[in-house]
């Protein structure tokens, strides 16, 4: 079945696929952020894989540079790079997503070497010369430094061919989001997140062969009717999702997100039109804005409204990794927002890998009893 | 948090300001020492207002003894004087409704005022609150009431606290470059989206190279325009020039100041590392900052000229270079550490200011020395680009002002800075023998680490491992 394939491959930073891929001799590289533009990647000839932190139970020699109340999403990447756990990646491409992850990235450069790595630095405002400084400096050289590092040249026929797969693994994957935030989804929050997920860590090809396959078989699938609340999930990055699980556990069904490894990265599409490198460049400074992105609150604002309405959720949570000051802004905020519209939320602060599953479990279940459910 | 009296409403903070200043200034102009002026307290206060005597009685204690010290009080004199002037001005331009515009720290004050606005520095507003017992807690609680986490920085959280509470009046315009940080991003968005005023972010450089100032030029250029339009007023070039020119001086005494703290021992008292800043963020580009600078100087020559120093005569010197921001923390530390342990201030990174002159000739030439003075600015500097730019300017003060340890401390919440602890420290141990420590605080939060506290743990540091330590290299 290849609902249960892409169930699987979400959930591992190394598979058969990228050991298929290596095999041929092809190379792979790594990106930390959804800024990371990974069409420009594959267009390289390269594998793009999203770094996760799959499997790091500990953080110790993170901390002796990055203490403790840093985020532990940085630290544990720190670490499993420190850990020889990202070996496989020819490269990386870091961005100047927050403070922490780009100052993990200068104590990555000191202690961890890769032939290639980068920082990509995005800007923090969204006036049309500040897209172009981000075209000409940071785009294009990644473009150019890719060319030198692994001998590829990229081109505008590699660009759209690249576009045009990532375009139609987020048509798929969009249609993957309608079955979940259905009347009676046919997929649960757990499975669509970490088939989503699955896209991070598999040639894309291959990924939008098995969601295809996958599309037709949840059509075969009842309705999930069992469920106690309709929940929309934010915050901070979610890879493994334990605390959807959690949520799932305690009866209620996750129908929405608004993260970044979630519909924010999924739902813009790169123009066909025009110049590919450019489209692709637009595409990435213009997409539904993390956090980082304070100027614009009330653009983030309404894409947590409309995908609440829209999935007709009875209620959201926030979650954010402990020690993150954007979603600690965002949030709030949101629930302020959402509230207004009588739709409950609750805020949560949790590690990046979530052990007390017990004292999330209460409080969602007091949650649902606050809606009603 | 207390509410704000009816006649105090949007003015509270600044009006608390002034008062400070004002009792500073009367203290140190008619007592000679501490201890007369605590003899005739009593009295004064039955003359006081009821306001006042609450200020009086909210300062700490050892910043007043440390600000009658003889190598202290005539810079505490000279600063006070000024910052009454300023905060008079905010306090008139506020009630005459002046565009009125809050600024993040690491930008000087000069364009702003070219541009018809009364200009604000948010940061070192709350950094201030250090002379207080109790600083900017209350409003930090008040915006974390909201829900907002408590690692956010508090150097910034406060803002949004006290305009709250009606302490400070929601500004017409706020104004950042993007980085740093996210805390500081948050609390003017918070705002924003509450109050409705205009904030402008203009994108930050990452690179300290030819490319990096072209951008940093642009994005302010582009700030300026959005500017002219919120306060309906151009760009006044001769405003300009007249307050380059003047921050040119200061600058150049900062250039000043820095080379003679080469001397040994040290001859600049670290408790004014403090008031650099906050001269530097509120009056930069009047003739009053250049003053006060000029003071330090030439009290710094005189104890050159006299073989004499910051700490007493005949100890022995321990160069401390700050790797991070702790001259916000308490300012009379560093008058106790000089008395007690003979421990000098080198520099740090919320005063190491680089001495850029600014090509005055045109008004684009000024902005663009406007903009690399921002690349520049203390903490925007080492914060805002590669961690290389931070460990580089630590390693070159250290091994150029010959320090004898680095001592990183610093805002807990603040990121950026601490991921940079271990490999600072690495680098001056590894390459110049220099022992480092690492302290945990924050700038306007007092329960995380209490003064006294505090003290006693640089205490330890520096008798257990700084006299016993040699230079190895």
């Amino acid at each position: 079945m290849a609902i249960e394939e892409l169930i699987r491959i979400g959930e591992t930073i190394y598979n058969k696929y990228i050991d298929d891929w290596k095999k041929e001799g092809k190379r792979v590289i790594g990106y930390t952020c959804s800024y990371a533009p990974e069409e420009i990647l594959q267009a390289a000839g390269l594998l793009p894989i999203r770094l996760k932190a799959i499997g790091s139970s500990e953080t110790s020699k993170a901390d002796v540079y990055m203490p403790k109340f840093h985020c532990t999403f940085s630290r544990h990447l720190l670490d499993q790079g420190m850990s020889n756990a990202f070996d496989f990646v020819d490269g990386i491409v870091f961005v100047n997503s927050c403070d922490q992850l780009r100052r993990m990235y200068d104590v990555w450069n000191k202690l961890v070497k890769f032939p290639y790595q980068t920082i990509m630095v995005m800007p923090y405002s969204y006036d049309k010369e500040d897209f172009e400084w981000y075209l000409e400096h940071e785009v294009k050289k990644l473009k150019s430094d890719l060319e030198t590092a692994y001998g590829a040249k990229i081109t505008d026929s590699s660009l759209s061919e690249s576009i045009n797969i990532f375009n139609e693994t987020r048509n798929l994957q969009a249609r993957l989001y309608e079955m979940r935030g259905a009347k009676e989804p046919r997929i649960n929050g757990v499975d669509t997140h970490k088939i989503i997920t699955a896209a991070t860590s598999m040639p894309k090809k291959k990924y939008n062969e098995l969601l295809k396959a996958s599309l037709e078989e949840l059509k075969k699938r009842p309705g999930i009717t069992d469920y106690r609340a309709r929940i929309l999930i934010g915050g901070s990055m979610i890879d493994e999702p334990e605390l959807l699980q959690v949520i799932e556990d305690a009866g209620g069904l996750v129908v929405a997100d608004v993260l970044c490894t979630g519909t924010r990265w999924t739902t813009d599409k790169v123009e066909t039109d025009g110049d590919p490198l450019y489209a692709i460049a637009k595409r990435y400074y213009d997409h539904q804005p993390c956090p980082r992105m304070t100027m614009v609150y009330e653009r983030k604002r309404d894409f947590v409204l409309d995908q609440a309405k829209k999935n007709q959720v009875d209620g959201a949570i926030f979650s954010k990794i402990a020690f993150c000051d954007h979603h600690s802004g965002d949030n709030v905020l949101y629930q302020e927002d959402l509230e207004k519209e009588g739709i409950p939320s609750l805020l949560l602060d949790r590690d990046y890998r979530i052990t007390d599953v017990g004292r999330f479990r209460t409080r969602i279940e007091a949650f649902f009893e606050k809606l009603g459910k | 948090m207390k509410p704000v009296p009816k006649e105090l409403e949007g003015i509270e903070l600044f009006q608390r300001y002034l008062t400070t200043f004002n009792l500073i200034n009367i203290a140190l102009t008619n007592f000679k020492t501490v201890e007369d002026l605590m003899a005739a307290a009593p009295e004064i206060l039955k003359t006081l207002p009821e306001y006042d005597v609450g200020v009086f009685q909210s300062l700490r204690p050892d910043i007043v003894i440390a600000a009658f010290h003889p190598k202290n009080r005539n810079v505490v004199l000279k600063c006070a004087q000024a910052q009454i002037k300023f905060w008079q001005g905010i306090i008139d331009d506020i009630k005459a409704d002046k565009p009125q515009l809050d600024f993040w720290f690491a930008q000087g004050p000069e364009l702003f005022r070219a541009l018809g606005f009364s200009p604000l520095c948010t940061e070192t507003t709350l950094v201030a609150s250090a002379i207080y017992q109790d600083g900017c807690e209350d409003a930090t609680d008040l915006f974390r009431s909201k829900g907002f986490a408590d690692h956010i920085c508090t150097a910034n959280v406060a803002y949004p606290g006290y305009v709250m509470n009606g302490n400070w009046k929601v500004p017409h315009v706020m104004v950042k470059p993007g980085t740093p940080c996210p805390s500081s991003n948050l609390a003017y968005q918070a705002i924003k989206k509450w109050y409705g005023n205009d904030y402008i972010m203009y994108d930050s450089t990452y690179y300290l190279d030819e490319k990096g100032l072209a951008h940093q030029t642009d994005a302010i250029r582009r700030a300026i325009a959005k500017l002219e339009k919120i306060s309906g007023q151009k760009l006044d070039e001769a405003v300009l020039r007249q307050q380059m020119k003047e921050s040119n001086q200061t600058y150049a005494l900062c250039g000043e100041l820095l080379e003679l703290r080469k001397n040994k021992p040290n001859p600049d008292p670290g408790m004014h590392r403090i008031l650099d800043l906050l001269m530097m963020v509120t009056l930069l580009g009047e003739p009053s900052c250049t003053e006060y600078f000029q003071l330090l100087v030439d009290e710094a020559k005189e104890r050159v000229a006299k073989g004499v120093g910051a700490i007493p005569e005949g100890k022995k010197e321990i160069r401390a270079l700050h790797t991070w921001a702790l001259n916000a923390y308490m300012p009379d530390l560093y008058h106790w550490l000089e008395e007690t342990y003979g421990m000098t201030y080198l520099t740090c990174g919320l005063s190491y200011f680089v001495n850029h002159q600014v090509d005055t000739s045109s008004a684009d030439s000024m902005v663009e020395g406007w903009a690399q003075r921002i690349m520049n600015f203390t903490m925007e500097r080492q914060s805002m680009s590669f961690g290389d730019v931070w460990v580089d300017d630590m390693f070159y003060l250290a091994k150029n002002w010959d320090a004898d340890c680095g001592i990183f401390a610093g805002n807990l919440s603040c990121k950026q800075g601490w991921a940079m602890s271990k490999l600072l420290g690495d680098r001056l141990e590894d390459e110049l023998g220099i022992p480092s420590v690492r302290f945990e605080i924050e700038l306007c939060d007092k329960r995380t680490c209490p003064p006294d506290e505090f003290k006693h743990r640089i205490g330890s540091f520096v008798e257990t491992i700084l006299t016993n330590s040699k230079k190895r290299v």
